[in-house]
């Protein structure tokens, strides 16, 4: 017998209410780690298109987004001629709709963006790209649009003839829908323009040269490191926040719910807690096993949390529409968070029953029937 | 008054006083008792005198308004001292057993050995020795739901027994039990007292058993009489 054995057996006394708490925190801990890990994957995916062809990327200082951003073709080409620059590559970032689907990404890129460089070509073939005003679909899209190579795609105001078919790896590509630049200017109205040019230098160690002469030769843009970009890219942070105060708000809920059990739990016993008090127990022992019982709680919910946050994602992965936006890697420092995260919860939620527990006065308690 | 100064009297307490809801229920005006060790006293009374509210205050449980109770020459300061009282000094029997439900009744009977940190070995061997004096050795493994009303009043007194008090105080401890089994279960107490060299302060309504202690104390009007020594104030 032992004072694990007392919280043990204190818990399944009232498994429905045990199970409640237990619920509370699997829910907080699911959530929290779908929306993170969902969000982020997003993010991933997005960060790794810009990733995938450079080293640096160029795009107009004070962009909320880079939908919005214009960098002159003209200065693309002037970069193109500076001696460290081995590549400059301009990219249209632009959403079109279909009939049934709202948002589509659509990139338009010249024939050497090692987006398509790097697919795999399901049909059609990369040499004919930018010869004609043939697109190129990503498989999902071209999926879900219902065509073909050689069939007419239809997008927003106008319809394209389909010239190839790529499967990437990466959903927003997959699902996505590549465009001659020239092409894609017109459709959007951004004539001479493009929204960000991706640089790769011949040396690394150019990489604070070439900025530092973006800055001083354009000052209109900005050039940052890719990974500098994911850190400072204020939509990629938002969307960051919001993934946690999302999850963050399960958490409170999971945490009102320890709380509402561990009250209940010690309304309902005052009579047996001056029983203990009176069979020697401190008030510190007390107090330790209704934080016993409440991690407990916090314990298996977060085993079960676990369990159904992983569900959870293998079925959105599995979800046609999701298929390849979503990105469920786990990273552990999430999970370390979210664990933490929840076990803080659930010993913040026994504080004040515990605190009730320690005050019990004991006479009192006993006239208690 | 002078046994107030008695020799190494167990409990004492003089002139104590209790009152609840502003000083509206006079329970206790000036209550004394002096007590020698192994002294075994039958608490007796009207309902409602105040023989549970004594209990309390010599337990520690309540504090009263005026006087202070001395177990074994020493008055409660602190928090630490109240905790060590009831977990060394004092055993407490109920007339309910108040005992947990869902656990065996040999985990019920280890709880003050787990609220004083007491070593399994030690533990074990004494739980073993009380269960056989109490008649419960058979029983250790049941639940307490699966127990009579008799067999639950042994083990608490098994539990009280755990930590190896001074003294133990039971409120009732028969109360609730039918006639057969209320003497067999106060025998085994006055017995185990006895044996143990334990004191014992008995509140009870069954004056045929109270008689069988060494004392028969009575509470009336707020204060103690010694029913022994011819209906004189107990001191
Ligand atoms: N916390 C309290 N608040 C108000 N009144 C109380 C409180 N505790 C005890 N009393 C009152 O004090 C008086 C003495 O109560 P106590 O329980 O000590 O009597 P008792 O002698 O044990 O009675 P019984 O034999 O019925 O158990 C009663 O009138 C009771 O109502
Ligand atoms: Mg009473």
């Amino acid at each position: 017998m032992t004072l694990l054995r007392l919280i043990l057996t204190n818990t399944q006394r009232h498994c429905i209410r045990t199970l409640i708490g237990v619920a509370g925190i699997a829910f907080g801990v699911a959530a929290m780690m779908t929306v993170v890990t969902l969000l982020q994957g997003a993010v991933n995916m997005f960060q790794r298109i810009l990733k995938d062809d450079s080293e640096i990327i160029v795009f107009e200082r004070h962009v909320s987004d880079l939908f919005f951003s214009n960098v002159a073709i003209s200065d693309i080409e002037i970069m193109g001629t500076w001696p460290m620059v081995e590549q400059v590559l301009p990219s249209l970032f632009g959403l079109v709709s279909s009939e049934d689907r709202p948002v589509i990404a659509c990139f338009g890129v010249t024939a050497d963006s090692p987006r398509l460089k790097g697919a795999e070509w399901i049909e059609g073939n990369l040499s004919d790209f930018g010869q004609s005003r043939d697109i190129v679909l990503g498989s999902r899209a071209a999926e879900f649009l219902g065509v073909k190579l050689g069939d007419s795609a239809p997008l927003g105001h106008d319809s394209f003839p389909v010239g190839g078919i790529i499967r990437t790896e990466n959903g927003f590509e997959d699902g996505g829908v590549f465009m001659p630049l020239a092409q894609a200017q017109e459709f959007f109205h951004k004539n001479g323009v493009a929204s960000i040019a991706s640089v790769s230098l011949f040396d690394d160690d150019l990489r604070e040269a070439f900025i530092a002469k973006v800055k001083e030769g354009f000052p209109d843009l900005t050039a940052l490191e890719t990974e500098e970009f994911g850190n400072s890219y204020s939509q990629f942070r938002i969307i960051e926040a919001t993934a946690w105060a999302v999850g963050g708000s399960a958490f409170l809920l999971g945490g009102l719910s320890v709380a509402n059990t561990m009250i209940m739990s010690v309304f309902g016993r005052i009579r047996e807690i001056a029983i203990l008090r009176v069979n020697g127990f401190s008030p510190t022992q007390i107090a330790s096993l209704i934080f016993g019982e409440s991690s407990v709680i916090t314990f298996f919910g977060v085993a079960l949390g676990i369990g159904v946050g992983f569900g959870t994602m293998l079925v959105l992965q599995r979800v046609p529409l999701f298929q390849g936006y979503v990105d469920t890697q786990l990273h552990g420092s999430v999970l370390g968070v979210v664990v933490a995260l929840a076990f803080v919860t659930g010993i913040g939620g026994a504080l004040y029953p515990a605190l009730y527990a320690m005050r019990i006065h004991p006479a009192e308690a006993l006239r208690f029937e | 008054m002078n046994t107030c100064n008695s020799i190494k009297p167990i409990i004492e307490f003089c002139n104590l006083w209790k009152s609840f809801d502003h000083d509206r229920i006079q329970v206790l005006r000036g209550a004394s008792l002096s007590l020698e060790a192994k002294e075994t006293v039958a608490l007796v009374g009207a309902s409602g005198c105040g023989k549970s509210t004594l209990l309390h205050l010599i337990a520690g449980l309540d504090e009263p308004d005026q006087g202070v109770v001395y177990i074994e020459g020493k008055a409660l300061n602190k928090c630490r001292e109240l905790t060590y009282r009831l977990r060394h000094q004092i055993g407490f029997v109920f007339q309910l057993h108040n005992l947990i439900p869902n656990l065996t009744l040999r985990e019920n009977c280890l709880i003050p050995a787990v609220a004083a940190g007491t070593n399994r070995k030690q533990a074990k061997a004494r739980l073993e020795r009380l269960a056989e004096a109490t008649g419960i050795a058979d029983r250790l493994h049941h639940r307490i739901q699966d127990l009579s009303g008799g067999e639950r009043q042994r083990t608490a007194l098994c539990r009280a027994l755990m930590n190896g008090p001074q003294i133990i105080l039971a409120d009732e401890p028969t109360g609730s039990l039918d006639d057969v089994s209320r003497v067999r279960v106060f025998e085994l107490l006055l017995k185990l007292m006895r044996e143990e060299g334990i004191t014992m302060i008995m509140a009870t309504h069954d004056l045929d058993l109270g008689r069988r202690c060494d004392r028969v104390i009575r509470v009336q009007r707020g204060t103690l009489f010694d029913e022994t020594s011819d209906h004189q104030p107990s001191l």
